[in-house]
């Protein structure tokens, strides 16, 4: 089986615990077991379903709409904007 | 049954309102009580707002003495399912991880909504970012059937199921991906309605999949899923995916029993097969020999591909839902701690605030799209969708809608499937096709099951069509 849970949790980002891990491996590895069903299927002429509309290109203004009540969302704030840890240093700027 | 109450519906509330002889204010305070009394049992709220529905129903109240125009739905009472946002009320969809976020504006079924002059008890309980099918993965607290409190409500929509049927709420609204509206309404009893994907806007429901996430009514009647879709449904700019000119008509929620005996009834015998109760096949059948008695032309018809939704789904909705769900980073909602590295944060806050379901799908949605895995996988499922949906369009050549079970089963007990996810997945075997397809499908509780457990039944209809679904089950209910 090439499916491995810490690999996938970690793309994901999401730290799990060693109970987590194997509870989710199982899980998992039985539902793709199951989910194999669909190679049975002849979809060499079929093109894919890729959402769930046909509309092309729905425009409309893109104008932001903030308040008191959308900065209060933020865990931090500084200066009315919305404060991150740093995300790029050029010492580290890669992140696996 | 000391759970259950039958309640008002909208027009006997709207009669009432404009006749004189009931108040907003009487009828709020009469749910509020309801909720006060056996919610503590039931769970189906996670927030009620009761100063803020007891001041808008004295104004209404007051704009009705003045000579408000009393619509259709003035003075519901109102319950929304926590993925959707009503602005100024905190909206957790159930989870951890949104646990201090209030929603800093309306879902554009929240606004049009407050236009009908609703009043908004609150918000319910829910499967974790709508993915159950027991709300049992709420974060919170579960929810209890108000059927036997010893078993599950089905979910995700489980709160706003239960109060329906509990008569804490006139209707509620819930959000269906692959039967998160029906399967509840049918285990609780209550009308739940799978709108059309596109006729009804997404916008301000928090996204689990967003090529099947549709938002719809539970209500105690058909003629009442009707009134609340025609207010909800339309175009929006805010939604790309919502569809302009649906020209759905004024009188949807009237029954023309003429028009409505034309309809075509399919039976797709793949509905009728192995894992789906007895109980729930005998019912079903006296329904559609109920349609057969009063002259519907009726005919078994095939959608073999069926047995593919279910594999289909497990690909489809955990590959939407993990990237839609990367948003919940830890930076922009929540709590955080310390300055610390980014990656360290996202991990942390990811780990803790999602619950096991939650976890567990975005790993496999990260997987099904990865490289080397995303043609097997993710790209073959899709093609699998488009063959599902092409029967579905090649049988409504032939028929007008389809009747079927919602549901396997009756509601099952609290703990029963909670340990074994494939199984727990199977309960959605009959409504995740219509997601697929992104038709209409509605469920209907079967009549005369008084003493013993709600039964639903389903019709599907083609796109757009409500009309005819919600024509043929007020027919049944009339």
């Amino acid at each position: 089986m090439e499916f491995d849970i810490k690999k996938y949790a970690n793309l994901a980002r999401i730290n799990l615990t060693k109970e987590e891990e194997e509870r989710f491996q199982k899980d998992l590895e039985e539902l793709l077991g199951h989910v194999d069903e669909l190679k049975k299927v002849n979809v060499s002429s079929v093109e894919p379903m890729t959402g769930g509309t046909n509309l092309k290109n729905a425009l409309k203004d893109d104008s932001p709409e903030r308040d008191e009540l959308f900065n209060t969302q933020f865990p931090s704030v500084q200066n009315g904007y919305l404060k991150v840890p740093k995300i790029l240093d050029k010492d580290k700027d890669e992140i696996s | 049954m000391k759970y259950l109450k039958k309640q008002k519906s909208l027009s006997e509330i709207s009669d009432s309102l404009k006749r004189g002889t009931l108040k907003v204010s009487e009828l709020t305070k009469e749910h509020l009580n309801r909720i006060e009394e056996i919610d503590e049992q039931i769970g189906a709220f996670l927030n009620v707002d009761k100063n803020g529905a007891l001041a808008y129903a004295d104004q209404l109240d007051k704009e009705i003495e003045s000579g408000l125009e009393v619509g259709p739905l003035t003075g519901a009472q109102v319950s929304l399912k926590d993925a959707i946002l009503l602005r100024g009320l905190p909206s957790t969809a159930g989870s951890k991880i949104l646990r201090d976020y209030v929603a800093s504006y309306d879902a554009t079924v929240s606004e049009r909504l407050k236009e009908q002059k609703v009043v908004f008890l609150g918000k319910n309980n829910m499967d974790e970012f709508a993915m159950g099918s027991s709300n049992e993965n709420s974060a919170y607290k579960l929810v209890k059937n108000p059927h036997d409190i010893e078993r599950i409500p089905g979910g995700s929509s489980g709160g706003s199921a239960a109060a329906v049927a509990s008569g804490m709420v006139t209707f509620a609204l819930g959000s269906d991906t692959g039967g998160s509206i029906r399967q509840p309404a049918a285990m609780c009893g209550v009308v739940g309605l799978k709108t059309t994907y596109g006729s009804v806007s997404r916008y301000g429901l928090m996204a689990m999949a967003s090529s099947l996430d549709q938002i719809g009514p539970i209500t105690t009647s058909v003629k009442d899923a009707a009134l609340v879709f025609r207010a909800i449904a339309g175009h929006t700019d805010k939604d790309g995916t919502s569809y302009p000119n649906l020209g759905y008509s004024e009188d949807i929620s009237i029954l023309n029993e003429e028009k409505t005996k034309k309809l075509k009834i399919g039976v797709p015998k793949e509905y009728f097969g192995e894992g789906i109760s007895d109980e729930i096949k005998e019912s079903v059948n006296t329904v559609i020999d109920f349609y057969r008695k009063e002259g519907f032309e009726i005919k078994e018809v095939s959608l073999p591909s069926t047995k593919y939704a279910l594999p289909v789904y497990y690909i489809v909705m955990p590959a939407e839902a993990s990237t839609n769900l990367a948003r919940y980073d830890g930076l922009r909602y929540g709590t955080r701690g310390g300055e610390e590295d980014v990656l360290v944060t996202y991990m942390r806050n990811r780990g803790e605030g999602f619950g096991p379901e939650v976890k567990r799908r975005i790993a496999l949605g990260t997987f099904v799209l990865s490289a080397g895995y995303y043609d097997a996988y993710y790209l073959r499922a899709q093609k699998v969708r488009a063959v599902i949906s092409q029967e579905f369009e090649k049988v409504f050549e032939d028929v007008d809608v389809l009747i079927t079970p919602t549901t396997p089963t009756t509601a099952f007990k609290i703990g029963e499937k909670s340990g074994n996810p494939l199984e727990m997945y199977m309960s959605d075997i009959l409504t995740i096709p219509a997601n697929l397809a992104g038709i209409p499908a509605i469920s209907i509780p079967v009549k005369g099951r008084e003493d013993k457990l709600p039964i639903g039944f389903q019709i599907m209809g083609k796109h757009f069509r409500e009309e005819d679904i919600l024509s043929l089950g007020m027919y049944y209910e009339r």
